[in-house]
């Protein structure tokens, strides 16, 4: 069930597994959904009430450690500001696309999952145009 | 399926780490046994079933690994000892799968033939790693990937990815913001996508996509000058 729209200051955290960040160049391929997948899922920066983003960060890498069990040492977490992202999937595709995120916690172990929806499985253009709006990526484990 | 006779103090040899930068081996000797092995008869070349000729019959395979790091790309094998009912877990696909990156490691025609071999290595792994139900890349993908470098052999390295699904997904980036995108569906489709600056207005972009087949898409985006500046 999706909660509340994530404000266009916010920012957002996407995990990308290291067969979409070769050689930690994250690629297009991690912001594809999978066929089954309804939205994509990031993390609510903000949410997390941090002082700072390597705090963030170091909470978010927590989150993976304790949802994914084991998260590869090679994967990175990709940090998008929510309204860049949007405004640039609006203005720079073809169908004019409204991309939005939403909160949608995953308990108990997410409580700053979201998703991101509007999306289809086969956007790769889609896919390069958020993948431009990456402010900073960050190693996803220690 | 090939079968290294063996004993145990070749074992411990092999297990010292062999050191491949570019074409060079520095430890030639158990790479050329495998690879000229697998080449003669067509079996799995990057996973051995070695049994020890001293040790009861315990079977052993033998995997050849990839590291890739500042200074090269760096090779070593693992030889894991491994009961026989594990030998029903070799997947028939994850052999193919095999099969195709050793053929394109050993395709003089293809570009970079060492460093898309190894990348795919490490991709394979990944997604193997990622979920247990995978089997890897994705096999008809692959294969149309590999069709797809035998046709165009003089382009420059791409970004090898793969995308959830995994299915192989290209990318090329140049100057000014150019982008050139190939997903690889499972069969003979692939799905694109262009960024280029307008020709008319170098200061706009225009961005296109679309869905066609691996040997015709150097036609589909002629239009868009895409070989000019990912060919070498």
């Amino acid at each position: 069930m999706r909660g509340q729209r994530l404000p266009d200051r916010d920012h957002i955290a996407r995990l990308c597994p290291p067969k979409t960040a070769p050689n930690g160049i994250i690629t297009g391929a991690a912001f594809l959904l999978k066929p089954n997948e309804d939205g994509l899922s990031v993390n609510w920066l903000e949410f997390l009430n941090c002082s700072c983003r390597d705090n963030e960060i170091k909470e978010i890498r927590g989150i993976y450690t304790r949802k994914f069990n084991r998260v590869p040492k090679a994967a990175r977490i990709a940090v998008l500001n929510v309204g860049t992202m949007c405004n640039t999937v609006f203005e720079q595709s073809p169908d004019n696309r409204r991309v939005v995120v939403y909160h949608k916690p995953d308990l108990p172990d997410d409580p700053s999952h979201s998703e991101v929806f509007n999306l289809r499985d086969d956007n790769e253009l889609i896919a390069e145009l958020i993948l431009r709006t990456v402010l900073e990526d960050y190693p996803a484990s220690d | 399926m090939y079968q290294i006779q063996s004993n145990d103090e070749e074992f411990k040899r092999k297990q010292i780490e062999s050191i491949i930068y570019g074409y060079r081996s520095l430890d030639p000797v158990i790479y050329h046994e495998v690879w000229a092995c697998n080449a003669s008869n067509q079996s799995n070349p990057l996973c051995e079933w070695v049994p020890s000729d001293v040790a009861n019959n315990v079977i052993y395979q033998v995997t050849a690994a990839v590291n890739e790091k500042s200074y090269g790309i760096h090779y070593s094998t693992a030889i894991t000892k491994i009961t026989p009912s594990q030998l029903g877990l070799l997947n028939v696909e994850d052999e193919k799968i095999q099969n195709l990156i050793f053929h394109i490691r050993m395709s003089s025609q293809i570009s970079y033939r060492e460093r898309i071999a190894a990348n795919l290595l490490f991709l394979n792994d990944y997604a193997k790693e990622e979920t247990s139900e995978s089997a890897g890349i994705n096999l008809g993908s692959l294969q149309s990937f590999y069709d797809f470098i035998q046709i165009h052999n003089n382009l420059k390295c791409p970004i090898i990815s793969l995308t959830p699904d995994d299915n192989i997904y290209l990318s090329w980036r140049g100057e000014k913001n150019r982008l050139f995108s190939v997903h690889f569906l499972s069969g003979e489709e692939v799905r694109f996508v262009v960024f280029k600056p307008n020709d008319m207005h170098p200061e706009k972009e225009d961005r296109f996509s679309g869905k066609t087949t691996y040997d015709v898409l150097k036609e589909a985006v002629i239009q868009y000058h895409v070989w000019d500046w990912i060919s070498e």
